[in-house]
């Protein structure tokens, strides 16, 4: 797919390694750096995340970051350290700085309660979305709950409208990449009391993230 | 002389449904107890704890074959579980897909063929040194396993893991094993096979070589056993067992992940050996039995019960080596002479003080955690329906003579449990 | 090629020396008293957290004094009130000892600190790059870690071998009653022995803190890679310890540029297994892959055909 819709970018490398048991990423940095390459897509999350970017900052390697797990507990405060400013890039279901009031208030008490932010907004949706299929069927037999689950639409914590497709329970969503780094008035949230924050540099439309499915499920006989 | 020999026929005869009983009759009461259990407490919780205990107790059983009776250290069992649990559940896909007529029953055998192929393996590596050598071989193992575990991903699945669905083979006596109560069956009769069997194997010639190399390798070579190949004959029937319960622990989860081979497993199961006492062969069961409900149900009481989890371990260690097994048989020769009410009635002095110190150390460390970790919820907090301020002086002050106060008294009753021992056994019994 | 090699040593031996001052504590004590302490790794993340708390109030340097002299007690007095009482019961309550300690050790630091990273940060003074090769840039923390280990190793060598303490420490590894007839304290120096190697994992866990991760899992996650090293290094053997250091940083480093898989090697062959077998991941796995876990393979073998490590005197 990407040769047809983007043929000006070419993959240059491809690395596996094993899950957080990686102390010293140099040699990774200096394949990198080998490459060419001026983007990096990685999943690393936790230890294996901070662990890179110290690597890659110390090594001096100046690459745009496009994570999925930066925002995890210690990545945020890694990223300050290394002092990759609005580099580090990372694709999620919402985030703090997002102008919705009434997440907003949400995370500003959370905070208050925690001293944590609101890292995973889903847990929020999933938490709302079981307890209105539960009144819905006014039931909490799975079956049931099942049932009113399937084809919900349902208003999701950072606004906006998401909706679970009934063919293989996929929940669509808008979505947003984010970066991060200094703030500006937009942005009154910082992460991990580092000074630095998340901003919202695009958002997916939910009709741009829905991808066909050949899921055939199979369903509990009524 | 026939009339003689008609005699001593007719005693045998008599008394051999007696000795029957005699020999098999402990058996029995497990078998009676582990059918009625499910009767008595019938919570969900209850029968998936009763299950995650019979799957400890095959898993610890095995590790004191290693650890008990062979001598052998190992930091890494936690592999041949992974396996047996791995086995288990392709064998499950395979059974599915080819329609092969299977009964989920039998599954645990592959489980334990996974681990004893394994246990071969590996064990003809490991079990050529002894002691330290041993367990730093385990520990290696255990970390080339599971890191491998996620890169070679068409076996092991990768970080996923692979899934099966236990109702889907075909069903034995219409019971397709959905059901939390028809696994718990499941799970117990395999953990009495595996007992009985375990059991049976300590008393096998082969059983009492492990124990000699244990004691005494040389002395085990010169009466001509090599003791290598003992060690490795356990390595293989410990593998085995430990296969088995990792086929039980798929079978229970549905699920086979790298997660298996965490040395946290590995870890567990020493503890629960350990804990137990490793010294005689119903102590893995208590032991195993006790950490499985400590983990489940400590977490309820206290965020931190992983610490006094560890301070009960080094409390062990450092004055109670024979674990809670050896504590109990210690009482044996006082038990056979009927001389223990007095040696209760000293415990029963000496035990207020030493919950009173318990209580007054808990207090201390639940106020600290209180301060340290949860100083965004406030310093209220209540200790078993005492509501206190974690930050009072009062409160610590109170902490601190219970702690101190306790220890004093319970020093003070030490006399007494020792003059009751005195009293009890004045004679030491030939071993 | 030459860049790639020249990059790949110099990161090779700066992992090395990292392992190194990690484990010159543990060879200390596995040498002198033959317990294999799973609580260093504990001591190590003792010394991170310590550090990073002396150094929020007093700063980085106060912290490197400070946090050591405090674990090193800690350790003195878990040798003299709790080891030596274990002692007794043999070498298989030792190790569970150090064992439960470890695990003691991770919850307290998880209770005062939490689960999450804190923030420790290298000090302003060391904090830019010294020089950079083929474009490349070494930080001057980095080099300040390579001083500090070659130190370390330089200072325990001259003490052990050219001190009178050092001698009296060396005999007391294999001689202990002798050295005792001879008038010398043995259990004070057993006890010393102890807390000046808890006191170096605490030196390592102050300096490695910034440069790695501080979090309170760091223990769990370093200490079965210590373990390789002293192994493999041998028993009895600091020169073993460094030379097995170097051995490993530089085995694993190489290792990750080097992307060829069997199937590249013996694709001469035309032997395909199916890509979704085992046959076909082992196949087609690659030495970058797989190069994290070399050290592991490499204490099997070792174990398995010399257990007194590669420098070492003594047997397990």
């Amino acid at each position: 797919m990407l040769a047809t819709k983007r043929p000006d970018i070419q993959i240059v490398g491809d690395e596996l390694h094993p899950l957080q048991k990686i102390t010293d990423f140099a040699p990774y940095v200096a394949k990198i750096k080998a490459s060419g390459a001026d983007s990096i897509i990685t999943g690393n999350w936790a230890q294996d995340m901070a662990l890179l970017l110290k690597a890659s900052a110390d090594a001096g390697l100046q690459v745009d970051w496009y994570t999925y797990y930066a925002e995890g507990i210690g990545s945020p405060t890694a990223i300050r350290q290394t002092g990759l400013n609005h580099r580090v890039f990372q694709v999620g279901e919402g985030t703090a700085n997002i102008p919705h009031t009434p997440a907003q208030e949400f995370e500003r008490a959370f905070r208050a309660k925690y001293d944590i932010g609101v890292a995973y907004p889903r847990a929020a949706n999933e938490m709302r979305m079981l307890a209105a299929a539960i009144a819905e069927a006014k039931s909490t037999e799975p079956r049931a709950i099942a049932a009113k689950l399937e084809g919900m639409k349902f208003e999701v914590f950072n606004g906006g409208e998401g909706f679970m497709r009934a063919d293989d329970h996929q929940f669509f969503q808008p979505m947003y990449i984010r970066s991060f780094g200094e703030r500006t008035a937009t942005e009154p949230f910082d992460e991990e009391n580092t000074g630095w924050g998340w901003r919202v540099v695009a958002k997916i439309d939910i009709g741009d993230t829905i991808l066909p499915t050949v899921c055939k499920m199979k369903r509990p006989s009524p | 002389m026939t009339g003689a020999l008609t005699a001593r026929d007719a005693v045998a005869a008599r008394s051999a449904p007696l000795a029957a009983v005699a020999r098999y009759g402990i058996w029995i009461a497990v078998a009676a107890a582990f059918a009625v259990l499910p009767l008595v407490f019938r919570s969900a919780t209850a029968l998936t704890m009763m299950s995650l205990m019979g799957i400890a107790i095959v898993f610890a059983l095995s590790y004191n074959m290693l650890l008990g009776q062979t001598g052998l250290l190992s930091f890494g069992h936690a592999v041949y579980f992974g396996f047996g649990a791995y086995f288990a559940v392709h064998g499950m896909n395979a059974a599915m897909a080819g329609g092969l007529p299977v009964p989920l029953p039998a599954i645990p055998l592959a489980g334990g063929l996974g681990g004893l192929v394994f246990a071969i393996l590996f064990g003809w590596v490991s079990t050529r040194r002894s002691g330290t050598a041993f367990a730093m071989i385990s520990l290696g193992l255990a970390e080339l396993v599971g890191s491998s575990a996620l890169i070679l991903r068409s076996f092991f699945g990768g970080e996923e893991g692979v899934t099966t669905d236990r109702t889907r083979l075909p069903r034995l006596f219409g019971v397709s094993f959905g059901q939390q109560i028809e696994v718990y069956y499941l799970i117990a009769a395999w953990c009495l096979v595996c007992m009985f069997l375990m059991y049976r194997f300590t008393r096998t010639p082969l059983g009492r070589m492990c124990n000699a190399v244990r004691d005494n390798a040389e002395r085990a070579q010169f009466v001509g056993y090599d003791p290598q190949t003992v060690r490795f004959l356990a390595f293989c029937v410990s593998g085995f067992f430990a296969g088995v319960a990792g086929g039980l622990a798929a079978i229970h989860f549905e699920i086979a992940n790298s997660a298996y081979f965490n040395a946290t497993q590995s870890g567990n199961v020493l503890l629960a050996t350990f804990i137990g006492g490793s010294g005689y062969f119903f102590g893995p069961v208590i032991g195993a039995a006790l950490v499985s409900y400590l983990q489940a149900m400590l977490g309820d009481i206290t965020d931190i019960w992983q610490l006094y989890f560890g301070l009960l371990f080094i409390a062990m260690v450092m004055f109670a080596p024979q674990g809670i097994a050896g504590l109990m048989m210690m009482h044996r020769p006082l038990w056979r002479k009927r001389a223990l009410p007095k040696v209760a009635a000293a415990y029963a002095i000496a035990l207020p003080p030493a919950l009173v110190m318990l209580a007054g150390v808990a207090l201390a460390i639940e106020m600290s955690y209180r301060l340290a970790a949860k100083a965004a919820e406030g310093p209220a907090m209540t200790f078993f329906a005492v509501r206190l301020s974690a930050g009072s002086p009062l409160a610590w002050a109170g902490a601190g003579t219970l702690a101190i106060g306790g220890f004093i008294l319970f020093r003070c009753t030490w006399p007494v449990v020792a003059a009751a021992w005195t009293a009890a056994a004045p004679r030491r019994e030939p071993p | 090629m030459l860049e790639l090699v020249i990059i790949s040593t110099l990161n090779g031996v700066q992992f090395g020396m990292l392992l190194f001052l990690m484990a010159s504590g543990l060879t200390l004590i596995f040498s002198m008293m033959g317990v294999l302490n799973f609580a260093h790794a504990g001591f190590y993340m003792l010394g991170a957290f310590f550090g990073f708390q002396v150094s929020r109030w007093a700063g980085f340097w106060p912290a490197l004094v400070i946090a050591p002299a405090v674990i090193g007690i800690i350790g003195a007095l878990v040798e003299r009130y709790g080891l030596r009482n274990v002692h007794r019961h043999g070498h298989v309550p030792e190790l569970l000892f150090t064992f439960g300690l470890a695990y003691v050790i991770e919850e307290v630091v998880q209770m005062i600190w939490g689960k999450a990273p804190v923030d420790f940060r290298v000090p302003a003074l060391l904090d830019f790059p010294a020089f950079a090769v083929f474009g490349t840039n070494y930080p001057a923390y980095k080099l300040f870690i390579l001083a500090i280990s070659a130190g370390i190793f330089m200072a325990l060598f001259l003490v052990l071998t050219r001190t009178r303490i050092g001698l009296v420490v060396q005999a007391a590894l294999t001689h202990p009653q002798m050295v005792a007839h001879l008038g010398h304290n043995v259990p004070l120096v057993f006890m010393s022995v102890f807390g000046v190697g808890s006191a170096l994992a605490a030196v390592a866990g102050v300096i490695a803190g910034p440069a790695l991760v501080t979090q309170s899992n760091m223990a769990g996650l370093l200490g079965p890679i210590l373990f390789v090293v002293v192994v493999v290094g041998g028993l009895g053997s600091l020169s073993g310890a460094f030379a097995a250091s170097l051995l490993i940083g530089l085995v694993q480093t190489f290792a990750v540029s080097v992307n060829i898989s069997m199937a590249d090697l013996f694709g001469f062959t035309h032997f395909t297994p199916g890509p979704g077998s085992i046959l076909g991941d082992l196949w087609s796995v690659t030495l970058a892959q797989v190069a994290p876990i070399l050290p592991y393979l490499l204490l099997v073998v070792v174990l398995i055909l010399k257990p007194t490590g590669l420098w070492g005197r003594r047997d397990t």
